[in-house]
């Protein structure tokens, strides 16, 4: 008898485990809120081609500071960046304005599932031509891009749209990869918050409330310059250092919860990016909010 | 696992086979994403998740980017995370050429400032020792118009939160002079007083 209880509990939890994970990446979904990511992430992409631009061949011409020999004896021996070809500063100039265009596309969504892919295919090989210059949001982009291609992310709001609609083509259904795209971005949100905030706290200024005032000392990559007010109040420089590390704990567990999930993710827009101008590093606090725009239900999804 | 009743069904839906291929796909994947943030942080990770994540995972998520470790822990506080300088000169002379100071813009500040703790955290990793500094070499040889030139990178100590701050004067975090032998050879001498010595660290006879 009580075998037999356990037995049924065992299939009870089990059906309940199988439908939720049908459920979570299997039931197709609308693709609006997909589209705004695409759109985020094009702009966001063409931002830190920006940071690239100016010294792309003081970086990475012939005589630049990272000569591709070095940075092959470098990084991994998996990694091959379509940079490594461009032996003159004309090459790197057409390689890298490729990828802007590439993004330029992206944004505007023409032909959109080639276009993703050569943008997260173009991005990750401009990472790994300098992979040390690499940071948070550099990071984060290339998740957001692989997610894109994906998700069925240019059946709204863009080029692909507009000439579907006028030849007649029947798009926008519900998909299953649109689905698993944005449980994907899901995933990372609260990875990478649960990633950052444990790196965190292995540092006695996130605990000792003064992060916040370390990090506004430092020049490059300041936004504003907030030690005048850090000097003025204690308090607000440990409720800033705490806020962020509470932040990142409400994420990496609140975006799971159906209670909490929509209030985290709107809230996210507005705080993660002012979590990025206090910690320095402002296009991640957006590349952030960006990954946790499908759980907004700001956009009609229905 | 896809035998039940309730499973999503209609336009869009996918069939069994490829829905036990994503979860295959996505157990894998997921596998992978837990090692690499385990094994790509600072304190480091253990033999074996090294050996596991480098031999089935690291040839197929390095070169999508995707073997990332998250590990923005943004500041410690110490010297570590804090502004740096490149300066260079002329092996001999007096004044020194600022090259990364916080004047440039927002990106390329903070690019360089990655570049710069890469080339100091470098210096104690194993085979990749001076790996960016002969990098370095053939544009700063060229800065300076000179083959033998020396190189330091200062790091700028952060003032306590107290009025007035103080600011404390930078200090060396490293210096080194590099030099063009004859034949093409770079040598990179960090300490002086040992340069007959001095290891080649590019070229014919270099590592």
């Amino acid at each position: 008898m009580g075998d037999s209880k356990s037995a049924s509990a065992e299939q009870i939890a089990e059906g309940v485990l199988e439908q939720t994970w049908e459920k979570y990446w299997f039931l197709p979904a609308a693709s609006r809120s997909l589209a705004v990511v695409r759109i985020v992430t094009g702009i966001l992409g063409l931002l830190l081609c920006a940071t690239y631009g100016t010294d792309l061949s003081d970086w990475f011409g012939p005589q630049g500071w990272l000569p591709i020999d070095s940075i092959i004896a470098w990084r991994s021996s998996f990694a091959y960046s379509i940079f490594d070809v461009c032996e003159r500063n004309t090459d790197l100039s057409v390689a890298f304005y490729g990828l802007v265009f590439l993004f330029t596309l992206l944004t505007i969504g023409f032909i959109t599932p080639v276009t993703s892919l050569l943008a997260a295919l173009g991005w990750a090989s401009l990472l790994h031509r300098g992979p040390m210059l690499a940071g948070p949001a550099d990071d984060t982009m290339a998740i957001l891009l692989w997610c894109l291609v994906i998700g069925a992310s240019g059946e709204h709001f863009s080029v692909d749209a507009m000439v579907h609609r006028r030849l007649g083509w029947h798009s926008g259904r519900p998909r299953v990869r649109t689905r698993m795209a944005v449980g994907l971005l899901q995933v990372h949100a609260a990875v990478i918050s649960l990633a950052a905030l444990l790196a965190q706290l292995k540092g006695d200024v996130w605990w000792n409330g003064t992060a916040v005032w370390w990090i506004a000392t430092r020049k490059p990559g300041r936004v504003v310059d907030i030690t005048g007010l850090l000097l003025q109040s204690e308090y607000l420089c440990n409720v800033l250092t705490h806020g962020v590390i509470v932040w990142e704990a409400i994420v990496a567990v609140g975006i799971w919860f159906t209670l909490s999930q929509k209030m985290v993710a709107r809230t996210g827009l507005v705080v993660w990016p002012i979590v990025g101008i206090l910690t320095a590093c402002p296009l991640w606090g957006l590349a952030m909010a960006t990954l946790t725009i499908p759980l907004t239900q700001l956009v009609n999804d229905a | 696992m896809f035998s039940g009743k309730q499973k999503p069904s209609g336009a869009g839906s996918w069939g069994e086979m490829p829905r036990a291929c994503a979860t295959v796909f996505l157990a894998i994947y997921f596998t992978g994403l837990g090692l690499t943030v385990a094994c790509n942080t600072s304190s480091g990770s253990s033999l074996l998740l090294s050996v596991v994540k480098g031999k089935l995972f690291s040839f197929w998520l390095v070169p999508p980017w995707l073997d990332l470790g998250f590990d923005y822990f943004l500041t410690y506080g110490q010297q570590a995370d804090a502004t740096r300088y490149l300066e260079l000169r002329k092996h001999g002379e007096d004044n020194w050429l600022r090259l990364s100071g916080p004047n440039v813009n927002y990106q390329q500040s903070i690019r360089w400032q990655r570049l710069l703790r890469s080339v100091v955290s470098s210096d104690e990793e194993a085979g990749r020792e001076s790996l960016l500094i002969e990098g370095f070499s053939g544009a700063a040889f060229r800065l300076c118009e000179s083959i033998d030139i020396d190189l330091r990178i200062l790091v700028e100590p952060r003032p306590e939160r107290q009025l007035p701050i103080d600011t404390p004067a930078p200090s060396v975090l490293y210096e080194a002079r590099v030099r063009k032998l004859a034949g093409g050879d770079i040598q990179l001498i960090t300490s002086e007083h040992r340069r007959e010595v001095a290891p080649v660290i590019s070229g014919s006879s270099g590592a």
